[in-house]
């Protein structure tokens, strides 16, 4: 089967490559691109470090399990290093807001941690300090947490996936809530990879919009916004719809919503019976 | 009275490249007009949609583009800015002003065409301004 760009992305990264994926309407989505992203990178011989909470900690790992990795090698040979997330955020904060030198210190710390397979030197980072500044509406301190992992991103070279609770069909997935975070990610990584909300935001569109949809699609389409994030269509509609035809886009987003978990539905029933 | 889409833009080959193409596309609904200045903006009647070149002559794009978002009767006003790729730093700026987005100034034949369309068909889903209020 072909795989699309935003698969690659995952299985390839580029160094200095800064991800974000917003999960909260999918958590399963980001446990699977998450899964993906470690298991590529442990089978091409990369280090992996992932600061998570306790909770996802344990689904990564059992979605690597299910992939076929050998958890046991790779986290005793220190290829896969899991640190705690709120353990770590309290090491870099100071004053509410996190400290260059605090962050650079402990986060160079955890790398000299993981070691890659003989004769890689690939890293692949995972973290969600800035998820949970985010949940405790610290959202200045998590903006400038993002600002500092990209000054260490200039300096080194990994990849790095970030991940927050945002639910991309709720009032708060909005311009003015999220330039920020747009303005400090290389990518925005697509919920299901496949191209699933696209398909259930289109058919909401076309339901509630009519014949305007295709229209509308193209002038969507050609909004140029450089400072930001490379975005999946069905992400940069819902932010344009947000911004510029409010009324709209409560309903439009609502159906899309619907749409999508009737999607996924199949899906997930499918592979529930094949466990 | 047909509701108007208004093109602010000073530079010729800017009108003659998008108004022959707006006109066309956005009838019979709207009617398109063209203002080269904040005076010119001033003398038409309050659009429903304003397009912003940002590479203006008479006066800097970002003043005029400042003022409509401090004049109470264009503030809520949808404005798409004209911009180009090679000054990207321009276009990142007149977000930072308040631009709701950003069209390309390079795109040509049928791409233009399916934009101006997509234009036309936004400008009939928002709500009509109510110009009795705008004072």
């Amino acid at each position: 089967m072909k795989m699309s760009p935003w698969e690659k992305l995952l299985e390839q990264p580029h160094p200095r490559g800064h991800f974000v994926q917003l999960y909260e309407a999918d958590e399963g989505a980001l446990t699977k691109n998450v899964g993906q992203y470690l298991w590529e990178g442990l089978r091409r011989g990369d280090g992996a470090l992932v600061i998570a909470t306790a909770e996802h900690q344990e689904l990564f790992c059992r979605h690597l399990d299910g992939l076929g990795a050998d958890l046991a090698a790779a986290l005793g040979s220190q290829q896969l290093v899991f640190w705690d997330a709120h353990q770590t955020l309290d090491q870099i904060m100071a004053g509410g807001q996190p400290d260059w030198q605090m962050f650079e210190s402990v986060i160079r710390s955890a790398m000299r941690v993981v070691r890659p397979a003989r004769g890689q030197e690939g890293l692949r980072a995972y973290g969600e300090m800035v998820g949970i500044l985010w949940k405790a509406r610290q959202f200045s301190a998590a903006i400038r947490l993002e600002q500092l992992w990209n000054k260490l991103l200039e300096q080194s070279s990994f990849s790095l996936y970030c991940a927050y609770a945002i639910d991309l069909f709720g009032k708060e997935f909005a311009v003015a809530n999220l330039d920020g975070v747009l303005c400090t990610h290389t990518h925005l990584v697509p919920a299901q990879p496949d191209g699933t909300l696209e398909t259930a935001l289109n058919r909401s569109m076309d339901e509630i919009l009519g014949s305007k949809a295709d229209a509308l699609r193209v002038l969507i389409k050609a909004n140029y916004r450089p400072g930001w994030a490379v975005m999946p269509a069905a992400e940069a509609i819902v932010l344009w719809l947000r911004k510029n035809l409010p009324e709209q886009a409560d309903q439009i987003v609502a159906r899309a919503r619907y749409h999508y978990h009737s999607l996924l539905q199949p899906a997930v029933e499918s592979r529930l019976a094949a466990e | 009275m047909k509701n108007l889409i208004l093109l602010v833009s000073d530079d010729k080959s800017t009108g003659r490249q998008l108004l022959p193409v707006l006109a066309r596309t956005a009838a019979p609904a709207f009617r398109v007009e063209v203002a080269d200045s904040r005076a010119g903006i001033e003398a038409l009647r309050i659009p429903s949609v304003i397009l912003l070149d940002l590479m203006l002559s008479n006066e800097p794009a970002f003043d005029v583009l400042r003022w409509l978002r401090s004049d109470r009767r264009y503030k809520e006003l949808p404005v798409f800015v004209l911009g180009s790729e090679d000054a990207s730093h321009r276009v990142n700026e007149a977000y930072a002003l308040g631009a709701n987005s950003c069209l390309l100034k390079d795109s040509a034949g049928e791409e233009l065409e399916r934009i101006a369309e997509g234009l036309a068909a936004y400008a009939n889903l928002i709500p009509s301004i109510d110009c009795a209020s705008c004072g």
